[in-house]
């Protein structure tokens, strides 16, 4: 039985999209981190912005009412 | 599969294969403590295609080739070449004109300092201390919202075109060597057999395309997320390395008499922070430029483009630095250093870079972000 997905991982453009992003969750109190972008997203060595599944529409709400810039939001297993 | 490589083991055993593959070179004939330097191969590539006249320093490396086209064909096998550009792409050779500058003033790219550390060359570990103020410099750039904008797609063609061109410059060097300058001594003469140099390099080229080795990102993303994944590489190529110079007694720790080094601490320390400071503001280090050219990147490889130059202009320029040299008959040491020409094209160098990244250059603002 295939684990279920319980990250969500929003990769960039640009690496200075990672840190508005990152402000404006910990702005908001929605929990998460930056991280070296997964293996399996990108071959580019950049960052992205982990946080659990249960926060995923919290984020999406946030990426929506300010109109944040992302590449896609992704939910992945990172185990 | 991809997923094996977001391990930190993973990435250490791939830096140990890495160096497996630098101390072929070295043992094989690559000059000491460099066996593989992107900034000093690109050079020497230069000299040999006569767009610099100095002597010492002229060959086709095949190593410069064998990492683009091995980045290439394990990007093609593995479905991740990608035609892509237009971020800023003048602004990105100028970075990489002023990276090459940097690491010719220092005397090395990030991959032939961490070389030179596992030699126990101690400028190398001082010019750590450049490169790392550098990388720190470009993340408060990255903070403060500079961005070279987004790469778009590009017709397909666009991304064969720099892997075409190695080729066939590879070609045309074993078909007719006589088009290219040869040194006669110095480094430049200082080589491993063509084939040789060429199989261990796509090996390299392909270990760095799937790994995304990159120097500046690894220290760039421990400081930025304290996350030491991408870090491991290097440090399997350390230790690697370590090993082997201990095992077969070419490790000496000191500042004198390292080959192919300088002592000048303000120098190495300035050199590498210029490397630092642009290879973060140009998305990565001199290796990983390769490596971006081969999966199709043609910022990466404008950027290449502006190392080639850079590396004609320091020689045509006076601006790379001098080794120390021993007399072989009497043992004199005649201690190297940065030219004056050198000096003053760091100092611009580095006015430049605050410029690219303080002034001008800001990301795409979204609306002002307001508390919940």
């Amino acid at each position: 039985m295939k684990k279920a997905k319980e990250h969500i991982i929003v990769t960039f453009s640009t690496t200075a999209d990672v840190f508005a992003f990152d402000k404006a969750c910990k702005k908001n109190k929605i929990e998460g981190r930056i991280i070296s972008v997964p293996r399996q997203l990108s071959a580019g060595c950049g960052t992205a912005w982990k946080s659990n599944l249960e926060n995923k529409q919290a984020l999406l709400d946030l990426i929506d009412k300010f109109d944040l810039i992302v590449e896609k939001v992704h939910e992945i297993n990172l185990d | 599969m991809k997923k094996l490589f977001n391990k930190w083991w993973i990435l250490l055993i791939c830096g140990l294969l890495c160096a497996c593959v630098a101390a072929l070179l070295a043992y094989f004939g690559n000059p000491k403590n460099m066996a593989i330097c992107i900034a000093c191969f690109i050079r020497d590539t230069a000299g040999a295609m006569k767009f610099h006249n100095a002597s010492a320093v002229q060959y086709v490396r095949p190593e410069i080739i064998g990492i683009i086209l091995g980045s290439f064909i394990i990007a093609l096998v593995t479905k991740e070449f990608k035609s892509t550009g237009g971020s800023s792409p003048l602004i990105r050779f100028a970075l990489g004109l002023i990276m090459m500058i940097g690491a010719l003033v220092f005397l090395g790219c990030p991959l032939r300092m961490v070389i030179r550390m596992a030699g126990g060359d101690l400028n190398a570990y001082i010019a750590l201390i450049g490169f790392i103020l550098g990388i720190g410099t470009g993340i408060i750039a990255l903070k403060r919202g500079f961005s070279l904008g987004e790469a778009k797609e590009l017709n397909k063609t666009n991304g064969f075109v720099m892997p075409g061109f190695v080729l066939a410059i590879l070609i045309a060097f074993i078909a007719v060597p006589s088009l290219f300058a040869f040194s006669e001594s110095g480094p430049g003469s200082m080589h491993a057999p063509l084939a040789l140099s060429l199989v261990c390099a796509l090996v390299f080229g392909a270990i760095a395309q799937k790994t995304r080795m990159c120097f500046a990102g690894s220290f760039r993303n421990v400081f930025m997320a304290k996350d030491f994944t991408l870090i491991s590489t290097i440090g399997g190529l350390f230790v690697g390395l370590l090993i082997y110079n201990l095992v077969t007694g070419n490790f000496k720790l000191s500042m004198d008499g390292q080959p192919v080094a300088h002592q000048q601490v303000l120098w190495n320390i300035l050199g590498m922070y210029v490397v630092g400071f642009g290879a973060v503001l140009g998305g990565g280090c001199p290796i990983r430029q390769l490596v971006l050219t081969g999966q199709g990147s043609s910022d990466g490889a404008i950027t290449v483009l502006g190392m080639f130059v850079g590396a004609a202009l320091c020689h045509n320029f006076s601006l790379a630095s001098a080794g120390d040299a021993v007399d072989a008959a009497t043992g004199a040491v005649t201690l190297g250093g940065a030219t004056p020409n050198g000096q003053i094209a760091i100092v611009i160098c580095i006015v430049a870079l605050f410029l690219i990244a303080f002034v001008g250059n800001k990301r795409a603002k979204s609306k002002k972000v307001k508390a919940a």
